[in-house]
């Protein structure tokens, strides 16, 4: 394609999407002048360039919408729907004709004539109501009639301009046309206003009777005066002093121009509406024609008509008429800086001087094309894999210093190398949501909605590449907000909410990923109609949506199927399902979360990688082959094995696994792939299991044991649990290795057809590995039936729901029965060879990661083994840490608290019912100032700064909880006083104590936390403390409705980092305000 | 994606001005087979192959050359021909197809001959249905033919098979 045709699609394309926001802002503040330029100028320099390329449709076109934003920015038009609506409609046009010019290069045949006749009725109509005289006269077609031309008609008069002419036998009939065609009137002149003369021309004619006709017929007609003119042109080019004036002006056109005004104004056209002369002289006014020029051209038309053979008393009439415009026409210099900005043709100023500040930016940026960034980013990757092979071999030859400090250097180098170019790749996703105000404006329009588009985090950036693909799943979301999900103004009135709808589009970064909101405050999915729809499509019986709960039922609406239209590839319009748009985020590594509630509304939140370039894969071994999963979709690594209890079980012959009371299904890799070959015997421990495994989500003995050697036996598998969308499952494989951060490189076109691979790359060692793709596996597998994985999830749902779960760890010491502490509270899981166990000052220590840490035994009768490793819980805080001697780790159990509380003995919280047996839960706390007598004192004066005048009022029903999370705020240094109902604190309150800070529990007897918070929130002296919420289960529901109420933030019961980190950064807000 | 390697010139229109045209030739089972000089990016000696499971049969795996990833196929196993007893030390011919590299790998691979435009032969009828496929024509040279070999065709039916 010719570069500039493709230049110019480009830059129109960008453009358009530009015009369509700022048309759908501009109809919400129909006064900014800033937003209407920046409108008109873009709309100006497509029409410009498309009379430059030659592109006369769409230039016909944009010229029409120019013209009716050119009256909306004179302020003769008013902003209305209808205005906007029609001008986007142009702009749809231009879009549709551009896109056919990008297909065949040639502009595509085709009638606009009805949109432009529209736009031009609009434009007119405009005028009229406007009632400005001389508007009449303005051009729909040509002219940016601009203020200077508007009070050219008062200039004519009030400059006494046609008395001037008086010099000449000027007739007066002859002024009374002109002062008819232009509008103007002379001094005190009985001349009615034009509006009103315009229906009957000739009748006012005050001083001759007979007319001999027109002075266009006694000069010779249209014929006279093109010679005239023509003559008139050579003349002036001939003319050295005024050649320069004529320089980059098109001739013809200008010729025309003035035989078309010459012939009407002569001809007695009583509403002439082409431009008058000041317009069409503009130009020159602007490049410095003077008197002596104006006057010099007056002899010239003097001279050729003379040279022609008019008659004298013509020639005069011809002059006067001329010479009455000297004046304005001279009388452009002086303005000529807004003369210079408003194109009078589009040759003479087809491109407006944007205002300075942009250009100083698009003066920083140049185009690139996408390629060559694809092909940097290649080779940065290659970069990177190379750098990671030398550094491999500079390990494999410790003695090699030489090479260490350049590499280092290189390392480094290659790390920022690598940064840069990503963010060469990084684009701000309001670019993917350019197209959504118009998109609502249109369908509020259309349905007769109000809707208001509110769009966060525009500037957060993410991979091109991600952003092109979360563009349409997006467009259709918010699309489905408006059209589906926002009711009726009067729907909305009776449901007591705002006529106005708004729909909310929120992206944020966290964590390596970006989150998408897309919310909306309409009527929510409705379960009763999801439930219809479910059993017409017979996606499920009735019998098992009994079963399920509301947000269950609603998750169906991502099930493939559950929208009526058939399987759409491409998300391209309405009637396409939730589902491709789920498959659409899944497909980029991303997920969908939904929330629904019926009548208050519903919001989507989708989290993507940042980039797709670069993920971290975890690699894994089969039948001597390795393949790459992506971490993302990842829970965690189990190994079974016949001896251990966590083996796999077969149902007929499909595998399964019992995972924490759940059977997990299970699928062979090496069935899948097809794989022959015999397993090969892992030959070595990997303690990757701890990794994913234990750390995350608490999980399972082999994890537990972290650092034992694995035995050598052949049917010893890993499973790695896999979730994909809403279900999990566990793939089977022979060995796992490391994880690695890989560069997805698409696989050879004729292996795409696999579902199994979403790509494959290179690994550090130089080898190619294939990337196995979770979702193409489950879809491999047949559906993972969705109703089987919801039904368990369901299932922990509901108890979660009756009883706060906490995950505890089992374990042994001192004594047969088994022992219990929170999972939370414990750092890591260790095992210590006896030999490296010393002993100092009667105590026990161990040296771990460089510091010595005591260890500390349950009482006295406790010892260390006699040989072998010594199972330690290890607790941490900042710089210390202290080990919990334990004789064995049993497991890791999610237990409902049901916890009879005993302070008989020290050291002990209770006792509580666990896996059937009494189990004594231990008082961490207790055994952490046994190591370190200050534990909870000075030390966190260091680590947080001055927090420990921080006064904290911490209110939970759960004694429990209380006993569990004073200490943990002790640890961080605040002073924490404890209330076990809201009922207690409040009564703290009233008695006039004070805190920085109150935390609280949600569920609890008698007043709610929400009860609580909103009650504090309304009146009374802890008005503005800060609350922050503490939950067992952050379901996002509760948390809107903790905002709702006043809750500062939302943690989680058992993740004490977020509630310290929650608690110092409210403080710190609190304090920054303050 | 592209290396300083890649050519604007099509494969197999890389005829000289006096009409001769300059293919790599390369054997196996004896066979002599060309391909156009010009479409040829590299030859490699045996490399270390990722097996792809699931892949059509004559896709052998994938190689790493020099960061790029490339398609191995066993031209052998495309040409229906059973699999060689010294597959250890196959060479490989690594050819671009539309932007994508793909290595072909042989029993040996020989020297680069310019051919005569005027020596060249369509198939004979009689050549088996797999070879006609791929086969562009026959070169006559002295005491053996010389099969030219249609890379875009040799992939292309490969893709069909696959899917």
């Amino acid at each position: 394609m010719d570069d500039l045709l493709a230049e110019f699609l480009t830059e129109t394309n960008e453009s358009m999407d530009v015009l369509d926001v700022e048309l759908v802002k501009l109809e919400q503040n129909p006064n900014d002048p800033e937003l209407l330029g920046n409108i008109f100028r873009l709309v100006h320099t497509v029409k410009g360039t498309c009379g430059f390329l030659g592109l006369p449709r769409l230039e016909a076109v944009a010229h029409a919408s120019e013209n009716v934003l050119g009256r909306v920015r004179e302020g003769l038009l008013e902003v209305s729907p209808y205005a906007i609506s029609l001008v986007l409609q142009s702009l749809d046009q231009i879009k549709s004709i551009c896109g056919e010019l990008e297909q065949t290069e040639q502009e595509p045949a085709g009638d606009d004539s009805e949109l432009i006749a529209e736009l031009n009725v609009l434009a007119e109509g405009g005028a009229g109501a406007a009632a400005a005289p001389v508007e009449a006269a303005a051009d729909p077609v040509e002219a940016e009639p601009d203020a200077a031309m508007a009070d050219s008609g008062d200039d004519v008069s009030g400059n006494g301009a046609i008395d001037d002419g008086g010099g000449f036998p000027v007739a007066a009939e002859l002024l009374a046309e002109y002062e008819e065609a232009t509008g103007g009137q002379p001094n005190g002149a009985a001349v009615p206003a034009p509006e009103q003369a315009a229906p009957e021309p000739a009748a006012p004619e005050p001083a001759v009777g007979g007319v001999p006709g027109s002075l266009f017929e006694r000069l010779g007609g249209q014929a006279a005066i093109d010679a005239v003119l023509g003559l008139l042109h050579e003349k002036i080019l001939a003319d050295a002093s005024l050649a320069p004036l004529f320089e980059g002006i098109e001739l013809d056109q200008f010729k025309l121009q003035h035989s078309i005004f010459f012939a009407q104004v002569f001809g007695g056209e009583a509403n002439y509406d082409g431009p008058d002369l000041a317009t069409i002289h503009a130009g020159l006014a602007a490049k410095g024609m003077t008197e002596a020029h104006f006057d010099a051209v007056a002899g010239y038309l003097k001279a050729s008509l003379e040279g022609l053979g008019v008659a004298e008393a013509i020639v005069g009439e011809v002059l006067a008429i001329v010479g009455s415009t000297r004046d304005e026409v001279l009388k452009e210099v002086e303005p000529q800086a807004a003369v210079a900005k408003k194109p009078g043709k589009p040759k003479a100023a087809p491109v407006e001087a944007g205002p300075a500040k942009e250009k100083s930016v698009s003066a920083q940026s140049i185009r690139v094309n996408v390629d060559v960034l694809e092909n940097l980013m290649t080779m940065v990757s290659e970069l990177v894999l190379t750098r990671n092979q030398l550094m491999q071999i500079q390990r494999a030859h410790e003695n090699s210093d030489d090479f260490a400090a350049p590499l280092q250097t290189l390392n480094h180098i290659v790390s920022e190398l690598q940064e840069g170019v990503m963010q060469t790749r990084m684009q701000p996703i309001g670019n993917a949501w350019s197209k959504l105000p118009r998109i609502i404006r249109d369908l509020s329009l259309e349905l007769g909605k109000k809707i208001d588009l509110q769009m966060l985090g525009q500037e957060t950036e993410l991979d091109r590449q991600v952003l092109e693909l979360i563009r349409d799943p997006l467009t259709h979301m918010v699309r489905n907000s408006a059209d589906h999900a926002i009711e009726d103004p009067p729907e909305r009135r009776a449901a007591g909410k705002p006529e106005t709808g708004v729909v909310t589009l929120n992206a944020f970064h966290e964590g390596g990923h970006i989150i998408i909101q897309v919310k909306d405050d309409g009527r929510g999915l409705a379960v009763e109609k999801i439930k219809d729809k479910i059993l017409a499509n017979e996606l499920a019986s009735e019998a098992e949506l009994e079963g399920l709960s509301d947000s269950q039922i609603q998750q169906f609406i991502f099930k493939a199927g559950f929208s009526t239209a058939a399987k759409v590839t491409s998300v391209s319009g309405r009637g396409v399902g939730m589902d491709v748009v789920r498959t659409n985020i899944e497909k980029i590594g991303g997920t969908i979360e939904l929330k629904s509630v019926e009548g208050k509304g519903t919001a989507f939140t989708i989290k993507i990688p940042l980039t797709l370039a670069i993920v971290s894969a975890l690699i894994v071994e089969c039948a001597g082959d390795r393949f790459a999963i992506p971490q993302i979709s990842v829970l965690e690594l189990v190994r079974s094995s016949h001896q251990s209890e966590t083996r796999i079980e077969m149902v007929k012959d499909a595998p399964v696994l019992r995972l924490r009371e759940r059977l997990l299904p299970l699928v062979s890799l090496r069935e899948m792939l097809r794989l022959e070959g015999v397993s090969v015997a892992p030959q070595e421990a990997t303690d990757e299991t701890d990794e994913s495994g234990t750390d995350e989500s608490g999980t399972n003995e082999s994890g537990a044991n972290e650092g034992g050697v694995v035995e050598a036996v052949s049917d010893d598998s890993f499973i790695v649990v896999t979730q994909v969308g809403a279900h999990s499952f566990g793939i089977i494989v022979d060995r796992v290795f490391d994880t690695e951060e890989i560069v997805v490189k698409p696989v050879a076109p004729m292996l795409r057809d696999i579902q199994l691979f979403s790509g494959n790359t290179i690994l550090g060692d130089g080898s190619v590995i294939m990337i196995l793709d979770p979702n193409g596996i489950a879809a491999g597998n047949g559906e993972m039936s969705l109703s089987e994985s919801a039904l368990e999830e369901q299932k922990s749902v509901q108890s979660a729901d009756a009883q706060e779960r906490v995950a505890m760890l089992i374990f042994r010491a001192a004594g047969e029965s088994p022992k219990a502490v929170p999972l939370a509270l414990i750092a890591r899981l260790e095992e210590f060879e006896i030999e490296t166990i010393e002993h100092a000052n009667t105590r026990a220590m161990v040296q771990y990661r460089g510091q010595l840490m005591p260890l500390v035994f349950f009482d006295e009768s406790q010892s260390l083994r006699e040989s072998g490793r010594q199972p330690v819980l290890v607790f941490t805080d900042n710089d210390r840490a202290m080990g919990l001697v334990v004789d064995e780790i049993v497991d890791i159990i999610e237990i409902e608290l049901a916890i009879n509380i005993s302070s008989e003995r020290v050291g002990t919280v209770g006792s509580a019912i666990i896996a059937n047996k009494a189990t004594d839960v231990i008082d961490a706390g207790y055994y952490l100032t046994k190591a370190f007598p200050d534990w909870f004192k000075n030390h966190g004066n260091e680590a947080f700064g001055d927090s420990s005048d921080r006064r904290v009022l911490l209110v939970d029903d759960s004694a429990f909880f209380r006993n569990m999370i004073t200490p943990l705020l002790q640890v961080a240094g605040y002073d924490v006083t404890t209330a076990d109902s809201a009922t207690q604190a409040l009564e703290m309150c009233e008695a006039g104590a004070t805190f920085d800070i109150i935390i609280s529990d949600i569920e609890m007897p008698g007043m709610s936390g929400f009860e609580f918070a909103e009650k504090i929130r309304s009146e009374g002296a802890w008005k503005e403390v800060p609350v922050v919420a503490l939950s067992s289960h952050t379901a996002p529901k509760d948390l809107d409705r903790g905002r709702e109420v006043g809750f500062t933030d939302y943690v989680g019961k058992f993740d004490r980092d977020a509630l310290l980190q929650s608690i110092s950064e409210t403080l710190a807000l609190g304090r920054g305000a303050a | 994606m592209t290396t300083e390697l890649e050519t604007e010139v099509e494969p197999g229109k890389a005829a000289h001005a006096n009409g001769s045209e300059d293919f790599v030739t390369m054997t196996i089972s004896g066979q002599l087979f060309g391909i156009p000089v010009l479409s040829v990016q590299d030859v490699l000696g045996p490399q270390k192959i990722t097996r792809i499971p699931l892949a059509p049969p004559e896709v052998a795996g994938a190689l790493n050359l020099r960061g790029r990833i490339v398609t191995a196929i066993d031209v052998r196993s495309r040409l229906g021909l059973a699999p060689g007893n010294d597959s250890a030390n196959n060479m490989s011919v690594v050819v671009d197809v539309d932007g994508e590299l793909y290595s072909l790998m042989v029993d040996a691979v020989g020297e680069v001959l310019s051919m005569p435009a005027d020596a060249y032969q369509p198939n004979p009828p009689t050549l088996d249905t797999a070879w006609r496929d791929v086969s562009a024509g026959i070169f006559q040279l002295d005491g053996q033919l010389l099969v030219v070999l249609d890379v875009n065709r040799l992939l292309a039916s490969t893709e069909r098979t696959a899917a």
